[in-house]
């Protein structure tokens, strides 16, 4: 299939629309940095709320905050009501939002359920535990696509008309009825804002514009959507109100959900593929969701289509953030992974990137699963894997710091007689299993009553189960409950490990009452500081075969088991995985100084990634490897955060060479991989005055971010990992 | 003797490749980018800037070659004797020996690693300097193992060498990156320090023998730089069916990596302007070479 894109025939302006369109979200980007200050995750293309904008959620409780079906729907409903109709004439979709509304909640639990009996332990090992988390798990798009808002209001009214539903399950359904409703007010409002903008429009072009957007964003206000254009709209809507309600991000296999309305259109010449672009790329400025494109379907045969290569020239054009995964196994088309490391050349904007089907696929079948369903584990997060509709994940909430857990472990030994790495692993193991039991137990905790908290209102109606059962994801209505328990923090261990077995116990070039003082003082004291240079040159994770290796498999596979034998009394499974998020400052911030050389309150490693300056600079093999070599080969993901120097784009051959990187790391068992191609003289630049680098993409974690919407903090981590690279 | 390793090595080569640097060379060029590879011997590195000036290296030095003030640590090289001792307990690394003897199968051991990498790319490993001629044995042993294992071979070489020398080299090469600074003997000699004639003589050999040869000049402002100098390379090589003929701009990043290991630089130019490789370019293309300017700077 060739990838280029017709333009012979005489069309609306769309390149001159899509380049406006970049601009207006760029000049939006930086309204909101003024408006809210730094913003350390995604941007998620919202808008900043107009001038005097001060709309609050109606509370249900005396903690001032809101919580359970009824007020959640009714301040959903409210929060809708008050934000002005978006309708931009020379967009391909209507809409937008403003505000999210569970950022406005206060707390993120219902007090009514205590869980005081877990607090102790998940402070003293730092846990970010899964009580209260929302979405991070993916709806089946296929379900609204074929049902429309109108099914979906029928298919709520047809199972809350049952008799004999106790009030609870009453409330659901008429909470559900509301969130429905209050979608398709929303969307009806913006029919007629485009009408009013009709009215007023004066330019033929954009009035040409404005009637196909009218045509689409009304046929889908009740009903399934037929064409291209109105699917598009439809999965803009999904976007809009799965954002706006809980900040639901995960989009799905977009090349494989739209097929079918392009294929048709395509088909009685409805479209042609330059308008299909102007779509695609309204869908990817509606929302900065994840999605998916290619990888294996059920039959192992490539899911790749001509949408695939649509979505990516939508991106090419934008060239604004883009959270696409392209998911790299042995039948993926060659020259569409081509194409996808050359965008990445081209824009050095951090997109695509890209996930491994083998290893994620022997992963998840190790467990039991048939490789079928396997495959239907979609990327559709910032690390993470999830099923559309049948699978509740809790991805990305739960986090053990294992740079914590080694804290506790160490001081305790050290009180001990005979201090050792024998007696130290014992009691890192012992410290792991007790932070894991309280993982595993809030995680019941949750599951048990986080409908009365806050229930998944919107993706309930996009999984199979909530509607028809009548109870909330989060409460059992779902086929799989695989709940993914990330590690944070792995080299600061594995490297605290690995220097104590070397300078202490190996070598004897600091004694263990010389380390004990030395991270007491925080390496301050002369005689420290020497000590902490002894400690930072010992053998690091990220080298090759060193000690620290060893360690942070060692560390990772405990980890991995410990986490797929945890019980569960609501009958959920536990899956391992590696991953920080944008926590490695706040991680790093609660643990004194390490083994390793770390300071006290210094950053911990980023995801599955050595700690900075550990790796020979550039030696993108090595670190590929040590990666491959720590996946916890679950299901979930260790992703390797690759940072490349831009001259790598003008080596003979460069986009060949990142592709067989990127190959390798798969087949030795990698699963995900973000890359950076920043130059490093840029980013300091950017991190000096970043108003003057507005468009200055990175992906940050699993995310791409606007370099300048960075805290300073977490800009300079950013900035160390790329100078690095160089 | 090994000085260095380098792994995802993009510019040595087709492919991902590992770049093995061997320590010691046979030219003397004063813009040389690996100076500490120049001695057969180690050499002691010593990076200020990691120094925590503890004063361990002060007390194991044997000739009081080392000396810590306000400024912190001092190194008089007219004093030191190689011995390494202060290197042994340095716990920054900010003193260090370059040079390592390593076996074939322990260097062996470390390119076979990635041996995924160079299948997947068509890479391969390159060995590199110093010279890798003049540790013929070990070259020859090394790049056998690795074509035996089925990995793409190339060295880095001026080829300043007896041609028998080289001979025993051929079998197991793929290709061949030579570096010919200056056609003029006579120049030649008094820059490096020896003839180019086994170099040109070498050139010819291996094209003779149908190896892939790419051959590079660095564009060395002051020495190699004159439109004699490229006219009259590239009307030696248009007559033999290599490869590439690559020239390659200067920059000064290895005045830093002399002063570390305490050697002379010699050049004080900055970099080579555009303006002035396309013009040696346009030279070396009129004479019939098949000239290409690199990316990668000298």
């Amino acid at each position: 299939m060739v990838h280029t894109v017709s333009m012979n025939k005489e069309k609306l302006p769309y390149n001159r629309w899509i380049a406006r369109l970049r601009e207006d979200k760029i000049r939006e980007t930086q309204k909101k940095l003024k408006q809210f200050g730094y913003m350390d995750e995604d941007d998620y293309n919202i808008l900043a709320p107009p001038d005097g904008y001060n709309w609050r959620p109606a509370p249900n409780h005396s903690n001032g905050d809101f919580h359970g079906y009824s007020a959640w729907a009714s301040n959903y409903a409210e929060m809708i009501a008050s934000f002005p109709p978006v309708v931009v004439p020379y967009s391909s979709m209507a809409g937008n939002t403003y505000k999210v509304l569970h950022k406005f909640r206060k707390v993120r639990w219902n007090p009514d359920y205590g869980f005081s009996d877990y607090m102790d332990d998940i402070e003293r090992y730092d846990i970010d535990h899964g009580i209260g988390q929302v979405h991070h798990f993916c709806g089946d798009v296929h379900i609204g696509l074929e049902l429309g808002w109108g099914g979906l209001l029928e298919k709520i009214q047809k199972f809350g008309s049952r008799s004999n539903l106790d009030a609870e399950t009453r409330e659901f359904y008429a909470a559900e009825e509301s969130l429905v409703r209050t979608i398709i007010g929303w969307v009806r409002c913006t029919s007629t804002e485009i009408m009013r903008r009709l009215e007023q429009e004066q330019d033929p072009e954009v009035k040409e514009n404005l009637n196909g957007m009218l045509l689409a964003n009304t046929a889908v206000e009740m009903n399934a959507p037929q064409t291209f254009r109105e699917a598009c709209q439809f999965v803009c809507w999904y976007n809009l109100a799965g954002r706006s309600y809980n900040r639901e991000g995960a989009g799905g296999q977009l090349d494989h959900l739209l097929y079918p309305y392009y294929a048709a259109d395509i088909k009685v010449g409805r479209i042609d593929d330059e308008d299909a672009v102007f779509y695609l790329a309204g869908v990817l400025l509606s929302d900065t969701k994840y999605y998916q494109l290619c990888g294996p379907g059920e039959n192992g045969k490539d899911l790749i289509n001509r949408v695939s290569w649509l979505v990516l020239e939508a991106a090419d054009r934008l060239n604004l953030t883009a959270n696409i995964t392209v998911r790299w196994h042995d039948g993926l088309d060659r020259e569409f992974f081509k194409h996808a490391v050359q965008l990445l050349f081209k824009h050095k904007n951090a997109w695509p990137r890209f996930s491994g089907d083998k290893s994620l696929v022997s992963g998840f079948t190790s467990l039991g699963f048939s490789e079928e369903l396997a495959r239907k584990r979609i990327a559709v997060g910032c690390n993470w894997m999830a099923i559309p509709g049948v699978e509740y994940g809790l991805n990305d909430s739960i986090k053990v710091n294992l740079a914590k857990i080694f804290e506790v472990a160490f001081f305790e030994m050290v009180n001990e007689s005979s201090p050792s790495t024998k007696l130290l692993w014992e009691k890192f193991i012992k410290h792991l299993s007790r932070a894991l039991d309280v993982v595993f137990k809030t995680t019941d905790f949750h599951l048990q009553t986080n409908r009365y908290n806050s229930p998944e209102l919107f993706l309930n109606l996009f999984c199979y189960g909530p509607i028809e059962k009548g109870r909330d994801a989060s409460d059992h209505s779902l086929d799989y409950y695989n709940i993914a328990v990330d590690a944070a923090g792995i080299a600061v261990a594995a490297d605290s490990f690995a220097a104590i077995e070397q300078r202490v116990e190996k070598e004897g070039s600091v004694t263990w009452i010389q380390l004990v003082n030395a991270l007491r003082c925080n390496f301050s004291s002369p005689v420290a500081k020497k000590h902490r240079a002894l400690l930072q040159t010992a053998e690091k994770y990220g080298q090759f075969e060193s000690l620290g290796l060893r360690w942070a498999k060692r560390i990772s596979h405990t980890f991995s088991d410990l986490v797929v034998a945890g019980q569960s009394a609501e009958g959920a499974r536990f899956i391992p995985g590696l991953f920080s998020w944008s926590k490695t400052i706040a991680f790093g911030e609660r643990v004194g100084a390490t083994p390793d050389g770390r300071k006290a309150g210094e950053p911990i490693n980023h995801g599955a990634n050595p700690m900075p300056k550990s790796v020979k600079s550039g030696e993108m093999t090595t670190l590929s490897e040590a990666i491959a070599a720590v996946q916890c080969r679950r299901g979930n993901t260790a992703a390797f955060q690759m940072e490349l120097d831009p001259s790598i784009t003008e080596s003979e051959g460069g986009v060949e060479k990142v592709m067989a990187l990127l190959q390798t790391h798969f087949e030795q068992g990698g699963t995900l991989v973000n890359v950076n191609i920043v130059d490093a003289d840029t980013i300091r630049k950017a991190h000096a005055n970043p108003d003057l680098y507005p468009d200055l993409v990175v992906r940050v974690t699993g995310f791409t971010a606007y370099f300048s919407n960075l805290s300073p903090g977490f800009r300079q981590l950013v900035v160390d990992r790329l100078v690095e690279a160089k | 003797m090994i000085s260095d390793i380098q792994k995802f090595s993009l510019h040595d080569g087709p492919g991902i490749r590992t770049v093995v640097f061997l320590k010691g060379c046979n030219m003397r060029c004063p813009w040389c980018h690996n100076p500490e590879s120049i001695a057969c011997e180690k050499t002691l590195e010593f990076l200020s800037l990691k120094c925590i000036s503890c004063g361990s290296c002060v007390r194991v030095c044997p000739t009081g070659a080392l000396r810590i003030d306000r400024e912190g640590l001092h190194l008089d090289r007219a004093l030191c004797n190689g011995c390494g001792a202060c290197a042994e307990v340095c716990p920054t690394h900010a003193l260090s020996m370059v040079g390592r003897r390593m076996s074939v199968d322990e260097v062996f051991r470390i390119i076979v690693s990635d041996k995924q990498y160079y299948d997947n790319s068509a890479g391969g490993v390159t060995i590199s300097g110093g010279e890798p001629l003049i540790q013929p044995r070990f070259t020859a042993s090394l790049l056998q193992k690795c074509q035996e294992g089925g990995i793409d071979t190339a060295i880095e070489s001026n080829l300043c060498v007896p041609q028998q020398v080289l001979e025993s080299i051929v079998p197991y090469l793929d290709r061949v990156y030579c570096d010919l600074k200056l056609f003029d003997d006579t120049s030649h000699r008094r820059v490096t320090g020896v003839s180019n004639q086994p170099v040109l003589d070498n050139i010819r050999y291996v094209s003779r023998l149908g190896i892939p040869i790419t051959v590079r000049t660095p564009i060395i402002p002051g020495f190699t730089d004159t439109e004699e100098n490229i006219r009259s390379i590239a009307a030696f090589l248009a007559s033999m069916p290599i490869h590439t003929y690559e020239l390659l701009p200067y920059n000064p990043f290895a005045a830093q990596k002399h002063l570390d290991i305490g050697v002379p630089y010699g050049i004080t130019s900055d970099r080579t302007s555009r303006l002035t490789m396309d013009i040696l370019q346009s030279v070396a293309a009129s004479e019939g070479a098949p000239v290409v300017v690199s990316k990668e700077k000298e």
